[in-house]
């Protein structure tokens, strides 16, 4: 029972984290039907910022600029992606675009810390213990922000008014546009949403333990897994999945085998995919080409 | 106007075989000319490698479009396999222990070809990354067997003959060049048979090629398994001639080295694969001595330019060059020629044994879409022989009807039944199996293939030869297309499309890719034919010889005709039931003469306008 207090908020911490990316990759998917491969890379971005850059401001302020700078790096990926299909790219390639663009910024948080680990917090030290088990107060802290700022994207997502011309646009952008809906300009703002998820999920990570570049495709495939584990078409089934799979991964972290961690949940998301392509929700009954 | 003889010329450089041998000079002119030089020796197997992997990949991501992205851990898998089970399992000769790697391999393939059945492009690339990193994590991981991050250094040497085969020798190279003239020509004669033509359908539409009875799942299987065996190859020889196995070997710089190396050269064609390989060898040449991290940035840059602007590649690039010094006026040129001569006569066994099944049968069903209703309680039946028109207005759930039947979508409830077995839950490629085939009411063919191949598609599962004969253009495959080709004409006659057999389907008129999509079901000689708006953009002549057709396709106990129509002198001509659907229910079903002139039908049916058209039939009948 004890240590049930213990998994929940490592598991609602990470969760949060991988959740975040989730709501990223699902936003974009939707909008522009673009994989956003790089999620990992642009998500890593976001501890390289907050444990070097705005390190002596307060954390919060630091969240913020991190937000922002999500943001402006969204746009900027809205940018390569307007480029690439003026230049005919398929989406596929696209996808793959932002995987290589992702690599470049890779790069950058190698070169930031020599391709060496790197941390960004913790925001808080110190632990309180339940029976036998140690909780640090950072992870709970943590949790409270990422679920949080993860609350405030669904809450966007799913009840605006922007939510919904994204939902309109996304599901059938034609109707949408002779409706009277600027497209493009939806498209563009779940880019910059998508930015500002990730680079917050990477900041937060970053918070939690120690990064390196190498932890790019763990954070950016545990949330794509949680994606399609609650169905990447709503972007609060996905984050609602991927904290679902963070429950399961810090139970086989603790009691199977820490180092086939990944190795368990892509197994996991592989076979989902072969499986279950739609998600562990009721699935669509119409099959299409 | 092209001569006989630079056609010959241009079939026979188009077979495998001739760019093998031609290849094959070229690559060891090159190679004795480095006279044992050791780097240049080094650089050359390297690229030879890089081939190889190309190969491997562009028979997925070319030909069959499929964006798997684990070609790395494929490789890995060879590598690992061929050392663990030379130094474990003890006294196997080596070539066993490469044959082993590229089984496993190629097991690993068909496991990566799992969720193909069903998903989109980026749901691929998906589910193979994660496969890839799960193989990572797993070699990185087990000490035991794979030695962990420090990986395996007791790694068996190639011997082959009684000789050992040493790295950086010319027999070494030898041996490389020979496995990539086993994977081009493995690959080529794939892509060119009855499996490639189901890949390429299967790339233009999933549905519609399980429509003809093809599964998706075991053809993209095959591919997959082969790409794999082919990756398994270059990995068990690339640990020879490293001598040693690491994780890092197999990770996902190789990956982006091997996606630039298919789409630099040009996807989906024979040479792309050597260009890329050059040119990326070149590329790797001057990036080492980069930093790695520099290196990586070089690349990453690189993939995101060709990402963004490569189409054709650099073969593409070349051709379009070509076209414009050398326009030529002559249509795509459709379909591999090296088939040879047609037979008098198509020979083609029965499709099924067992009983004849004489019944096609919907029960009670119901289709909700979300919250909307689209049938309720709609009971069809068709035996043999009848041709039976299903009408209604737009909207009524006439084509819903068909989907329900053909197991495109699942009913909610009731049941649909071919003979006595159910369908309920069958994906659409097992209902045409057991004699149910249909068209579309968009005719969905494959656009780049050409219209015989096309209807070649519908013939594939009476093929005699399995998959591996295929992919190896055994006589007996060989037997196969011959018999499907003229077959094939045989229906094109009857459908009255003979002419267009050598065009490209996505080019030919709407009219004549119906009568296509008809031969093509007619092809899987099935027990029942639903036909979706099979006279939708025909013309009044058009149309008659269609009625003509469908009549005398359910002549003398053929199969049993289902037809979806809004041109009622049609649904006269060949129909003798009808049943009419209204907002997703059964409104009334009897004979054609007495259904069509039922004022309920009118009515509903017609509308607004009831009166206009009624007043033009009768002007019709006199």
């Amino acid at each position: 029972m004890s240590s049930l207090i213990a998994i929940l908020v490592d598991a609602l911490a990470f969760g949060a984290v991988y959740a975040l990316v989730a709501v990223g990759f699902s936003i974009v998917l939707r909008a522009s039907r673009v994989a956003q491969f790089g999620a990992g890379y642009v998500g890593l971005l976001g501890a390289v910022l907050l444990g070097n850059v705005f390190s002596a401001l307060p954390s919060w302020i630091g969240l913020v600029l991190c937000a922002i700078a999500g943001a402006v790096l969204g746009l900027v990926f809205y940018a390569m992606i307007v480029v690439g299909r003026r230049l005919g790219a398929s989406e596929v390639q696209l996808s793959l675009a932002c995987l290589a663009a992702g690599l470049l910024i890779g790069a950058i948080v190698d070169w930031s810390h020599n391709g060496g680990f790197f941390s960004a917090g913790p925001f808080v030290g110190g632990y309180f213990t339940i029976g036998s088990d140690a909780v640090l107060w950072n992870e709970v802290v943590t949790a409270i922000i990422g679920l949080a700022v993860l609350g405030l994207f669904c809450l966007v997502v799913s009840r605006t008014m922007l939510g919904k011309a994204m939902t309109a646009a996304a599901k059938a952008p034609d109707v949408a546009a002779v409706s009277g809906l600027q497209t493009s300009r939806v498209v563009m703002i779940a880019w910059v949403l998508a930015g500002t998820a990730l680079l917050l999920a990477g900041s937060l990570f970053g918070a939690l333990a120690p990064v390196s570049s190498n932890s790019a495709f763990p954070l950016a495939i545990k949330g794509f897994a949680g994606a399609v584990v609650g169905g990447v078409d709503s972007p609060g089934g996905a984050a609602l999945g991927a904290l679902l799979l963070s429950v399961l991964d810090v139970l086989f972290i603790r009691y199977v085998n820490a180092s086939y961690d990944e190795m368990f949940i892509f197994g996991l998301l592989f076979v989902l995919l072969a499986f279950r392509p739609s998600g562990l929700r009721r699935g669509a009954t119409l099959r299409l080409a | 106007m092209r001569t006989p003889t630079s056609a010959w010329w241009r079939d026979r450089l188009r077979s495998p075989a001739v760019r093998v041998f031609l290849g094959g000079i070229a690559f060891v002119l090159v190679g004795l000319s480095m006279n044992g030089d050791g780097y240049y020796l080094g650089l050359y197997t390297v690229g030879v490698f890089t081939y190889i992997l190309a190969v491997s990949l562009n028979l997925l991501l070319g030909f069959a479009g499929l964006f798997a992205l684990a070609q790395q851990a494929l490789f890995g898998m060879g590598a690992y396999t061929i050392v663990i089970v030379g130094t474990r399992v003890g006294s196997l000769p080596w070539i066993v222990c490469l044959l082993i790697a590229m089984a496993v391999a190629a097991v690993g393939g068909l496991l990566l070809a799992l969720p193909t059945a069903r998903l989109r492009g980026d749901y691929l690339a998906l589910a193979t990354l994660a496969f890839a990193v799960g193989f990572q994590q797993l070699v990185s991981n087990w000490i035991s067997v794979t030695g962990g991050s420090s990986g395996l250094v007791d790694v068996p040497t190639a011997r082959l003959f009684g000789h050992d085969i040493e790295p950086q020798t010319d027999a070494f190279l030898w041996l490389v060049g020979g496995a990539a003239a086993v994977s081009y020509l493995w690959s080529a004669y794939l892509v060119r048979s009855r499996i490639g033509r189901c890949l390429h359908a299967l790339r233009d539409s999933t549905l519609a090629t399980e429509s003809v009875g093809i599964n998706p799942t075991v053809i993209r299987g095959f591919a997959f398994a082969v790409s794999g065996a082919l990756a398994g190859l270059g990995g068990g020889l690339f640990a020879a001639y490293q001598l040693v196995v690491v994780p890092t070997q197999y990770g996902f710089s190789l990956l982006i080295l091997i996606i630039l190396a298919v789409l630099i050269g040009g996807i989906g064609t024979d040479g792309g694969p050597v260009v890329g390989a050059v040119l990326v060898t070149a590329l790797q040449r001057f990036t080492t001595s980069l930093h790695p991290a520099t290196a990586t940035v070089v690349y990453a840059a690189i993939l995101l330019v060709v990402m963004l602007s490569f189409r054709g590649g650099a073969i593409g690039l070349a051709l379009s060059l070509w076209q414009r010094v050398r326009p030529t006026n002559h249509a795509p040129a459709a379909g591999p020629s090296w088939v040879g001569p047609k037979p008098a006569t198509a020979d083609l066994g029965p499709l099924r044994d067992g009983p004849i099944i004489d019944r096609l049968a919907m029960t009670a069903v119901d289709v909700v879409f979300g919250g909307v209703h689209a049938l309720t309680g709609v009971s069809l039946s068709l035996r043999r022989g009848e041709v039976v028109g299903l009408i209604g207005p737009n909207g009524a759930g006439k084509t819903t009807a068909v989907n329900a039947m053909t197991g495109v979508i699942r009913p909610a409830k009731g049941r649909v039944e071919v003979g006595e077995a159910s369908m309920l839950g069958r994906r659409p490629y097992r209902v045409a199996r057991m004699g149910v085939g249909r068209t579309y009411q968009h005719p969905q063919l494959s656009p780049g293939l050409s219209v015989l191949e096309n209807v070649m598609l519908g013939f594939d599962r009476s093929a005699r030869a399995t998959l591996v004969e295929a992919s190896v253009h055994s006589p007996r495959s060989r037997d196969d297309e011959r018999r499907f080709r003229a077959a094939s004409a045989e229906l094109l006659d009857r459908v009255g499309a003979q002419e267009f057999a050598d065009r490209v389907a996505g080019a030919v008129p709407y009219a004549v890719q119906r009568k296509v999509e008809l031969a093509r079901v007619l092809a899987g000689r099935p027990a029942f034919v639903l036909l979706d708006e099979p006279a939708a953009g025909l013309n009044d002549d058009e149309r008659h010889e269609l009625g003509a057709v469908i009549s005398s396709i359910a002549a003398e106990g053929g199969p049993g005709v289902l037809v979806i129509e809004h041109n009622m002198d049609l649904v006269r001509q060949v129909c003798a039931r009808v049943v009419v659907l209204v907002n997703g229910s059964v409104l009334l079903s009897g004979p054609t003469d007495e259904v069509l002139r039922d004022p309920r039908v009118v009515e509903v049916y017609l509308g607004a306008h009831a009166e206009v058209v009624q007043e033009q039939a009768e002007v019709s009948n006199g």
